[in-house]
């Protein structure tokens, strides 16, 4: 068996790019009579290469737009790469800032295992972790109310007790430590960490460089996606702020 | 860096593989039988959510057809004088199969672009969207079919073998809905023209398919050796599910040609398998436009 868990190879991605405006039929007529340039894909991510192995815990830095959180997404599946190849030895679960898959109406309960359930957990596990997932979440007094009474922290913090509580094997984490109040991230912070104690993959992506530096093994440097370096964090810490300061 | 070169890749499997022409549909097929939790809890999520906040709750899905029924009914009564003491049960039977396709299509043509968030938080197979729309829909369809029992009985309309027309007609507007759906949700996402296009197909197909009048009632007035109507029957492929709507409750046979009940049916598999090959295909693409 290979000890890798993630692998990115020769990776690349561009995205169309958006006209604003309406009327594409006019824009096309504007183009045939040569009145308007094609507007060339924006390339999002260029041949990058990344393995990462069992157990490891991966932090991704880079300026806004570096391809980072694109990075990501073809690494849970939800872009499909134009050339090269994304491996995985697990099911991947994302973890992303944006609440997902959560309905306003349904109460906390029932978004729980919605959630769970795009997650690919059967409902019996789900009921099974419930008690445990709703007080990490601290969420015990709201949870059968419906979700659009909760405030935004509460909502961010049942997504990523739900996220984390079945303990997946690669975990990818996009921003999301920013989320609840001192305690709050404090105990995401022990959870994450337990993760890695259980050898589970983690990737992060993440602008907190100091826990980044605290808990990763190895970091990755992208910019205009590229991966221009990855190994040490003191380093590539380093490396990424003579880059800002460029 | 660990392990550059040539890797070890046992135990790694492709993320989201994109798939071929020939297996994308029979991988579909077999996505839905994995994922069937999820369908189900998207699905009772969805019609919940549908009657919440409402004083008679799922009285509603009796309620509207019978509603619209109302007024299409005193509509076409003053429009024609010579009614059949059947015309209600038909117009309500034709309503709610009517309402079950064009709710069903517009759901899921919009099942990617409505979606958007959650599509790019986290990977699970898209065409789900629509299947646990419709099968939301189907849901309602089938609990407001419950309003036929009373007008059978004033009508003194015994059941016949022929209720099993009613989950095969069902059964073809689905497939046609899905299909079609998914072949529209992808081009939707493209060409914001697409939701308007159908949202205008399902409003003026009302007129053109017999919810409000019967086949019988057009060979009627266009005589029995048109044309015409073939066309009807080309064409629209709306119109055997409706006639056979009709059939299953009342109990009287068929007036459509055999070889319309045989092209209906080839339509929806065909749009099905079509749509969602389609569907598979251009999801990547879809997928980073949205």
């Amino acid at each position: 068996m290979s000890d890798l868990s993630l692998l990115i190879k020769n990776v690349d991605l561009s995205f169309p790019r958006h006209r604003i405006g309406i009327g594409s039929l006019f824009r096309w007529l504007k183009r045939r009579m040569g009145q308007d340039a094609r507007i060339l894909p924006f390339e999002a991510l260029k041949n990058v290469n990344l393995s990462i192995s069992k157990g490891e815990v991966v932090g991704i830095i880079g300026r806004n737009g570096s391809g980072k959180s694109t990075l990501l997404r073809i690494m849970s599946g939800i872009y499909q790469p134009d050339r090269g190849i994304a491996m995985s030895s697990a099911t991947v679960n994302l973890l992303s800032n944006v609440k997902i898959g959560f309905n306003g109406n349904l109460s906390g309960r029932e978004n729980v295992h919605l959630y769970g359930s795009i997650l690919g957990h059967s409902r019996e596990k789900m009921t099974a972790m419930m008690d445990s997932i709703v007080s990490f979440a601290e969420l015990e007094d709201f949870i059968d109310q419906p979700l659009k009474t909760y405030s935004s922290g509460m909502q961010a913090r049942l997504g990523l007790s739900v996220a984390s509580a079945v303990k997946p094997e690669i975990l990818l984490i996009d921003e999301v430590l920013a989320v609840g109040d001192a305690s709050f991230k404090e105990r995401s912070r022990h959870r994450i960490k337990e993760m890695v104690d259980d050898a589970s993959t983690v990737v992060i992506v993440s602008h907190n460089l100091n826990y980044l530096k605290k808990v990763c093994h190895r970091l990755v440097l992208m910019e205009n996606g590229k991966i221009v370096q990855s190994g040490d964090p003191e380093e590539t810490i380093k490396m990424y702020n003579e880059l800002i300061l460029r | 860096m660990k392990g550059t070169a040539d890797e070890d890749l046992r135990g790694l499997t492709i993320v989201n593989p994109v798939s071929k022409t020939i297996t994308a549909f029979p991988e579909a097929l077999s996505n839905f039988w994995i994922h069937k939790g999820l369908i189900r809890n998207f699905t009772s999520r969805d019609i919940s959510q549908r009657y919440r906040n409402s004083i008679v709750g799922y009285f509603w899905t009796v309620l509207e057809p019978l509603l619209l029924s109302a007024v299409y009914y005193f509509l076409f009564t003053i429009l024609r004088d010579t009614t059949d003491s059947r015309l209600p049960l038909w117009i309500i039977l034709g309503v709610i199969t009517w309402q079950y396709f064009s709710k069903g299509l517009n759901a899921s043509v919009n099942s990617l672009t409505g979606n958007k968030n959650m599509i790019k938080q986290i990977y699970f197979p898209r065409e789900l969207f629509a299947v646990s729309k419709v099968m939301a829909q189907l849901v309602v369809t089938a609990m407001s079919l419950v309003v036929a029992i009373p007008f059978m009985i004033k009508l003194g309309i015994q059941p016949t073998w022929q209720l099993l027309f009613a989950p095969i007609a069902l059964m073809l507007v689905t497939l046609q809905v899905l299909g079609v759906g998914w072949l529209f949700a992808v081009s939707n996402v493209h060409h914001g023209d697409i939701a308007h296009l159908t949202r205008f197909v399902t409003r003026a197909g009302f007129f053109v398919s017999p919810v409000m009048w019967q086949v019988s009632l057009a060979i009627e007035k266009a005589g029995p050796k048109s044309y015409y109507l073939d066309y009807l029957y080309i064409l629209n492929p709306m119109v055997v599910p409706l006639e056979l709507m009709r059939c299953a409750f009342d109990g009287t046979s068929l007036v459509v040609p055999n070889w319309a009940i045989i092209w209906s049916v080839l339509f929806s598999i065909l749009s099905v398998y079509i749509g969602l090959t389609v569907f598979k295909k251009t999801e990547s693409k879809v997928v980073k436009r949205l």
